[in-house]
């Protein structure tokens, strides 16, 4: 018999259905483009102002061993 | 005037795509410095513009240098003096927009004495719903090439296969929710080629800064990594209008690699609108990694030399702390001209558990950036 998943790659699953499901539901509630004019706006917006960020990004990232899920943060050795 | 001044710099920052290089609508200077406490202090201006073609194509392309001079914890247990480097990038992508469909591509060019890296990336961005989900899909490939200063035949190569996949989602008029995954695959050379690691003692070659003495190695090696990484990255970001003028975002990222590094990130920032054209915004962010399962502050000769080694910071265990503010506004100067003024001041603490020789750094940055809009 199959040993069951343990409970934390369960609980990890059920939370990324959870907010899958959560998504696709409200994809079904529509907000009128009318409605969106508060997520215009450069304080809602992922990843904006790339100018202000870019430099920072890559300076962090490069002093990290992770990588990735954010925006690009350009290439290079990253020695500095 | 400004418009001629825009025009040139994307035509100086476009000149792969030929002629047909519409009218600018976007130029662009910024200013990054930063200095730490490792005495690193880099300085990276960036140029760039935009232009739009018939209101569905879009073309942009910067250039960036990346001016370092460092004394870190490598150079001084390597004893040896301070060294100012410069990296160069250049970045090109084009968009077209099909209705509910964008289709893009990007490429980025970095180079340095040492290090020279190409980037490619083709990207798709559905609209579904009535526009209230976004579907980002992106495939990228860089080719690096590691050399080392002096040694003009050290060439060693290392490639990077990625997939990244983004849903936005509009949850109602005040809130906003992202999840991602990105996936890549690293095959090639990954390890410093000036860094030796250690074996024995206080585990250190050359000068250990923490006994202000020789390090006591009875054995020295250089770093050697693995040759494949297998990276992923997991993300959820959400941000919330609690009114007209103020809002915040949470976001998490969970990390894992075949190397054993496995990380969480997490990200906070409330934003304040003091003035329709202006934006403050206090951001937080909290990093956390373990170690790379080869790595080890000091490697035992009792156990003689392990296939994989290291002594690379970013592989150690650690944790950041970091604090940043921006200020974002836009003056209009006319009815078609914007000028975009922005400055950001952050100060981060990076803290290593295992590492010998640094405990914490302390960084600050400053960055500046100025964008016409005609």
């Amino acid at each position: 018999m199959p040993a069951p998943p343990t409970p934390t790659l369960t609980a990890v699953l059920r939370a990324a259905l959870l907010v899958l499901a959560c998504a696709f539901a409200s994809g079904c509630v529509s907000v009128m483009p009318w409605e969106r004019e508060r997520l215009a706006n450069p304080d809602m917006q992922f990843g904006g102002a790339e100018e202000l960020h870019s430099a920072e990004s890559h300076a962090t990232e490069v002093r990290e061993g992770s990588v990735g899920g954010f925006d690009a943060a350009g290439g290079g050795c990253g020695c500095n | 005037m400004r418009r001629s001044i825009a025009t040139l710099v994307l035509a100086l920052g476009l000149p792969l795509f030929g002629a047909p290089v519409a009218r600018a609508d976007e130029g662009g200077f910024s200013l990054f410095f930063r200095q730490d406490s490792d005495s690193t202090t880099v300085i990276a201006p960036r140029v760039s513009a935009v232009g739009v073609i018939e209101d569905r194509t879009r073309i942009s392309g910067s250039y960036s240098a990346d001016v370092w001079t460092a004394a870190s914890i490598d150079i001084r247990t390597a004893a040896t003096v301070p060294i100012t480097e410069q990296r160069d990038q250049v970045d090109f992508s084009l968009s077209h927009e099909f209705d509910d469909v964008t289709i893009g591509g990007s490429y980025y060019y970095s180079g340095e004495n040492d290090y020279w890296s190409h980037g490619f990336t083709l990207r798709s961005v559905q609209d579904l719903f009535g526009n209230t989900t976004t579907l980002e899909e992106s495939v990228r490939f860089v080719y690096d090439v590691v050399g080392r200063s002096g040694e003009p035949d050290f060439n060693e190569p290392s490639t990077t296969y990625g997939a990244k996949l983004i849903l936005t989602q509009i949850l109602s008029p005040e809130a906003i929710l992202q999840i991602g995954y990105e996936g890549m695959i690293k095959e090639g050379f990954m390890q410093s080629t000036y860094r030796f690691v250690g074996i024995g003692g206080d585990g250190v070659c050359g000068f250990n800064p923490d006994s202000q003495q020789p390090g006591t190695a009875t054995q020295c090696v250089p770093e050697y990594h693995p040759d494949f990484r297998l990276r992923n990255a997991a993300v959820a970001r959400f941000r919330y209008a609690f009114s007209d003028d103020s809002s915040a975002g949470l976001g998490y990222r969970f990390y894992i690699d075949t190397w054993g590094v496995t990380s969480h990130t997490v990200a906070a920032q409330i934003a304040w609108i003091p003035e329709p054209s202006q934006v403050l915004t206090l951001r937080y962010r909290f990093y956390t990694q373990e170690a790379a399962s080869f790595y080890r502050q000091t490697y035992d000769p009792m156990e003689g030399i392990p296939p994989f080694l290291t002594r690379d910071r970013e592989l150690s265990p650690m944790f950041s702390n970091r604090v940043a503010v921006s200020y974002q506004g836009i003056a209009q100067l006319d009815p078609d001209t914007r000028l975009k003024i922005a400055l950001a001041v952050g100060g981060t603490v990076f803290a290593y558990s295992r590492f010998t020789g640094l405990t914490e750094v302390f960084s600050i940055d400053v960055t500046t950036a100025v964008t016409l809009e005609l």
